[in-house]
């Protein structure tokens, strides 16, 4: 029986299944996946048993596993469940053929059981026995589970993920199981631990950093121990190794050194090959990390994640349509038509250059109480209560398995049934669960009407706002911050910048077409701000965000419908022409607000309507240089305007600093090349210092001539060390003495130094009295000039800069702890 | 005798050291060029043991062992051992005496203070067993009556390791009791062609004159018992004699006996030096020919022709000494 190679292969599978801890929340499915791997491993050491016991045990289990079919009203399931236990049975017998499909059943039906128990204890006969009522919720449970699958990683671990991750788990130790265990061939038993590694990879989870790093380290180390004990076990087929030939000066001990030096010579090939694969990312710059699905291809190129919509690709679908259809209609308290509902929320991706879907995290669920605050937003800032209650008749709009539900921002408390969950950051509903035909819901949001003051406010944004909505790298950043400074130039506040800007889009000189063709790329933006000046919604929004960002105001593009037509009876209605996208700029105390770059009415997007605090600040503060006016915009139908808030944008902020985000971020150059200079200074001098801290101990600790001569013998000997000349373990002070004055090339007088101190050291510590040694510190002054005498300009200056004798220690640890790692441990300890 | 005893008990070891050396010097002009192996056999004398001289024909092993015992003024014996040597050969008999009516006591040629066993391999084990309970006890006991040996009583004994037609091995009991094996060696050129001025004429064995007396030998025993042995190098001492025990080419390691062996004779070699404290140096030095003829290699190290010297020598390099 082979119960290492067993063990080998499960925690394999065990190691190479954490990688699944960026697709499944909490540990839960780890404990059930070790249960299932233990379960599989089990029944795969009873297939192995000889044939009769083995038999028996397939009998068993299969006779457990398919009671649900064999009472069954079907004569088919019943005839199945019949013959396969006979074939269990009749494997008793011996014959391969019949031992294959025992062996198949006995590892399926113990996961069977094991799961049955795991998830449907309670409908099953006696707790273990399944019936027909628990598998059938086990298959429920499936589907739940696979459901969860459309969400976007970390999926909650509710009972159908756990039972997908034990079952698939289990399946994958099966498969390794056979494979290394029972056909020998762990080699090949690779390809299901890959499987199970790279599960992640295949989704949207987060994968890499050192999480990654680690996840990758299990898995590799499982794998090497799997392939390490199948070649122990080969190599013990052959019997053990015999040596006549044994060297002078290795390692005395016979016979079974042979195997461990062959081991360890596998240990070490096996952390070479993990570190080269840790490393070489890392030097190769081209290689990143993507995900296997839906690459980062051209301008055409989608980063599409399973089961996440495409926003940009719906939204020109939408406008396109040859004839707008009905997509909801809401009614609402809100006056305006400033009640945009907003779907889904795009950020610009640096390394696609392109601005994508921002991906729902798990989220919170969306119950009845209150939802998630909105970022940025202080408390104070004044804010429209709107409630809006949503009829979706059928599925129309933006839709995607993943669906999501539009909603006015910012949502503070919606009511809706089915199960729905609240992205964090950027406050996206969405939901696993595809039937929304017919939906009716009810969203309170706040409608943001900031104030001057906050507006004028200095900015100040948290540094993972910064990170995450502020970059944009590309190679035509220079051409656009030049057209951004040039239309914001005169303004003073990032909220009067970022007025200006949009005026600039409204102005006169970029016309609405929505046969623009514009691609999502930096290229494809600067000719579409120096050329065709002509595009629709996502143009425009796409433009505003990246110049905005250039001036260094966090900026995201949201994606939804505008707040549609008035229809009867105070209803409002939303068609496909209203699918709109426009950018949201975020200022400190307020949070993210709409803006509205994209010409509206007739000839424009028709529904789009400008905030009301755009359209205050321009006219209390006159139209932006080269602006086009209000004409353009029809939709200030009821905008209502603040004095307030028009008192305090007129009023030039002089005090405030301009792009304090921005400047931090460019500032912190200098101070980190210094910090590391002078960490760099001072681990280089450290252990120069170090050396002479300790000498300088040394010395001062020894009170007694027996403390003095230790002193003055440790010294000598770290002298020497420094030296490159070292104290061996069995040398006695004459000893070295003699070997010192003969091979190390120093003066006579340096060698009478070094023979003195032999002399007071070994009467210090063997005889019955020490003598004097008030001379040793002269003598190790002495022997210390000898050496640096004899000693070449590189060797002084290592002695003085990096004496051995203080990274010996530190050497020497950090040696032990890679022997302890492969297994070569220099002679040592062998007394 | 006595008093001359509690006389000399009172000398320090200062004293003494020097008749030592007249010793060694004694010896020295007559086994020429070879300081090393005199001053070997010297130190197994201060240290009460007994000396096992092993090598080639012809190397003046006898003649060591002759110069020794004469250069010292006490009672010598010789014994020749044949393969027709029988145990009372070497004991002594009771004899049946006619006159007397009654069994008398003849000591045998154990009785001596330096018994000289030349080619101790020729005679069969059971006569070399009869060296056992002197050797160790210094005591011999015949037909039930236990008779003392006078100190100082030393064994040197002679073995051929090349020729092995006709020879018994010493049993592993009987070289636990040497203290040291010494090998002489061929001299160097310079010392051969001294030796064949010095020695083709006459023999300068016969002209060597004792060069101390027992009674100076005994003191100097008892003075080399008090030399200083730090516990370091105690610790040291056990250190290397755990790592015969546990070294992996080594069938049998080296026994509580040899330890004590080794101090004794770290303690006399201190003393030879002219040092009243045992450094490390004399028990690195002393560990080969101490130990090693008591160490059995393994199969293993046999077939790969590694000596017990060879192990001895690399555990003598590792074993740490507690130096910081």
């Amino acid at each position: 029986m082979n119960h290492r190679l067993t063990l080998a292969a499960a925690a394999a599978v065990i190691l190479a299944s954490v990688s699944e801890f960026s697709l499944i929340s909490g540990a839960a499915w780890l404990v059930e996946a070790i249960g299932a791997v233990v379960v599989v491993a089990l029944a795969g050491t009873l297939t192995r048993q000889s044939p009769v016991p083995a038999a028996v045990g397939a009998t068993l289990a299969a006779g457990l596993a398919s009671v649900p079919m064999l009472v069954a009203h079907s004569p088919y399931w019943k005839a199945t469940a019949a013959g396969l236990i006979v074939l269990c049975a009749a494997s008793a017998t011996g014959l391969r053929p019949l031992r294959a499909v025992a062996g198949l059943a006995t590892y399926l039906a113990a996961l069977l059981l094991y799961l049955n128990v795991l998830q449907a204890a309670s409908r099953s006969f006696l707790a273990v026995i399944p019936t027909a009522a628990s598998v059938r919720h086990l298959a429920s449970l499936v589907q739940q589970g696979s459901q969860a699958t459309k969400y976007h990683p970390l999926v909650p671990a509710t009972h159908g993920v756990l039972l997908l991750a034990a079952g698939s788990i289990g399946l994958a130790a099966i498969v390794v199981d056979f494979l290394a265990v029972r056909l020998h061939r762990p080699a090949i038993a690779g390809l299901p631990l890959l499987v199970v590694y790279l599960a992640p990879i295949a989704t949207t989870a987060k994968v890499g950093g050192l999480g990654g790093a680690i996840a990758f380290l299990l898995a590799a180390v499982g794998y090497l121990a799997l392939l390490a004990s199948d070649g122990r076990y080969r190599l013990r087929g052959w019997g053990r190794v015999v040596t006549v030939w044994h060297y002078a000066g290795e390692d005395e001990r016979l016979g079974g050194a042979d195997m461990g030096a062959l081991a360890a010579t596998g240990r070490r090939i096996g952390l070479a090959a993990v570190c080269a694969a840790l490393v070489a990312p890392l030097l190769l710059p081209g290689l990143t990390l993507h995900q296997l699905f839906g690459g980062h291809g051209g301008a055409g190129g989608r980063h599409v994640a399973v089961g996440l919509p495409d926003p940009v690709a719906e939204l020109r679908g939408l406008l396109t349509r040859s004839a707008a259809r009905r997509v909801l209609t809401y009614r609402t308290n809100a006056v305006n038509g400033e009640n945009y509902l907003e779907v889904y929320v795009l950020n610009y991706d640096p390394a696609a250059s392109q601005w994508d879907l921002v991906r729902p995290g798990a989220g919170t669920a969306v119950g009845t109480g209150p939802l998630q605050p909105a970022p940025g937003l202080a408390g104070g800032t004044p804010q429209l209560d709107i409630r809006t209650t949503v009829t979706i008749p059928e599925v129309a709009g933006f839709s995607a398995p993943i669906y999501f539900l539009p909603a006015p921002y910012w949502p503070r408390q919606i009511h809706v049934t089915g199960s729905w969950r609240e992205s964090a950051g950027t406050l996206m509903i969405y939901s696993g669960d595809p039937s929304t035909s017919g939906l009716h819901y009810t969203v309170s949001s706040g409608q943001i009407e900031p104030t001057g003051s906050e507006l004028e406010a200095a900015q100040h944004v948290p540094a993972a706002i910064a990170k995450s909505y502020l970059g944009f790298k590309s190679p035509v950043t220079r051409q656009l911050t030049k057209i951004a400074e040039q239309v914001t130039k005169g303004k003073k506040t990032q909220f009067d910048k970022s007025v200006a800007l949009e005026r600039y889009f409204l102005s006169s000189r970029f016309s609405y077409s929505l046969q623009s063709n514009v691609a999502n790329s930096p290229q494809g933006l600067l000719n579409f701000l120096k050329v065709t000046r002509s595009g629709y919604c996502q143009q425009f929004a796409f433009a505003f965000s990246v110049l905005a960002r250039l001036i260094g105001v966090p900026s995201r593009i949201a994606i939804g419908y505008t707040a549609g037509k008035p229809g009867p009876h105070g209803t409002w209605v939303v068609s496909t022409a209203d699918a709109h996208a426009w950018p949201e700029l975020y200022f400190s105390g307020v949070g993210w607000l709409r803006f509205e770059p994209t010409p509206s009415g007739v000839g424009g997007q028709e529904t789009a309507v400008e905030p009301s605090y755009v359209t205050a600040a321009v006219s209390g503060g006159g139209g932006p240089k080269g602006g086009g006016g209000g004409g353009t915009s029809s939709g200030g139908q009821s905008a209502s305007s603040s004095p307030d808030l028009a008192h305090h944008v007129h009023v030039p902020n002089a005090g405030g600093p301009p792009l304090p985000a921005v400047g931090a971020s460019h500032g912190g150059g200098p101070p980190v090349g210094l910090i590391v200079l002078a960490v760099l200074v001072l681990a280089a001098v450290a252990p120069g210092t170090a050396r002479v801290i300790t000498r300088g101990r040394r010395w001062r600790s020894a009170s007694d001539d027996a403390g003095l001569a230790l002193a003055g013998w440790q010294e000598l000997c770290a002298e020497l060390e420094d030296y490159g000349l070292r104290c061996r373990v069995s040398e006695s002070p004459r000893a070295l003495a003699r070997r010192i004055c003969a091979d190390s090339g120093i003066d006579e007088r340096a060698g009478q130094a070094i023979t003195r101190i032999a002399a007071v050291v070994e009467r210090a510590r063997y005889a019955p009295a020490p003598v004097a040694a008030s001379t040793i510190r002269a003598d190790v002054a002495l022997v210390r000039r000898g050496l640096a005498r004899s000693a070449g300009r590189t060797a002084r200056l290592r002695a003085v800069l990096l004496p051995a004798s203080t990274l010996q220690p530190l050497q020497a640890s950090l040696r032990q702890a890679a022997g302890l790692l492969t297994g070569w441990m220099p002679a040592a300890g062998e007394s | 005798m006595v008093s001359a005893e509690a006389e000399q008990a009172e000398r320090t070891l200062d004293e003494l050291i020097p008749v030592a050396h007249q010793i060694a010097d004694a010896i020295n002009t007559v086994v020429v060029g070879k300081p090393g192996a005199i001053r070997l056999a010297m130190t197994v004398l201060l240290a009460e043991g007994h000396a096992l001289i092993e090598d080639v024909p012809g190397v003046g092993k006898t003649l060591l062992a002759k110069a020794l015992a004469r250069s010292i003024d006490c009672s010598v014996r010789r014994v020749q051992f044949t393969p027709d040597l029988l145990p009372s050969d070497i004991t002594g008999v009771s004899a049946y005496n006619q006159e007397l009516r009654e069994f008398e006591f003849k000591p045998g040629p154990i009785f001596a203070n330096l018994v000289l066993g030349d080619e101790i391999n020729r005679a069969s084990p059971k006569t070399q067993s009869a060296l056992l309970e002197s050797m160790e006890e210094r005591q011999v006991t015949v037909d039930g009556v236990t008779y003392p040996l006078e100190s100082p009583f030393m064994v040197i004994a002679t073995q051929n390791p090349i020729e092995m037609e006709g020879t018994y091995p010493l049993p592993e009991a009987q070289r636990d009791r040497f203290t040291a094996r010494i090998s002489i060696g061929y001299p160097d050129a310079a010392a051969e062609i001294a030796m064949l001025d010095s020695h083709g004429s006459s023999s300068p064995l016969d002209d060597l004159k004792p060069a101390a007396h027992a009674t100076d030998v005994r003191a100097l025993i008892a003075a080399v018992r008090e030399v200083h042995v730090a516990a370091q190098v105690r610790q040291y001492i056990i250190d290397i004699i755990t790592a015969t025990r546990n070294a992996s080419a080594l069938r049998l390691g080296a026994s509580p006996r040899a330890a004590l062996h080794l101090l004794r004779a770290s303690r006399a070699y201190a003393a030879l030096e002219d040092r009243n404290f045992v450094i490390p140096d004399d028990v690195q030095l002393l560990a080969g020919p101490v130990l090693a003829h008591r160490l059995l290699p393994t199969a293993e190290a046999v077939v790969g022709r590694e000596q017990p010297e060879h192990v001895l020598a690399r555990i003598v390099e590792r074993v740490p000494l507690h130096n910081r």
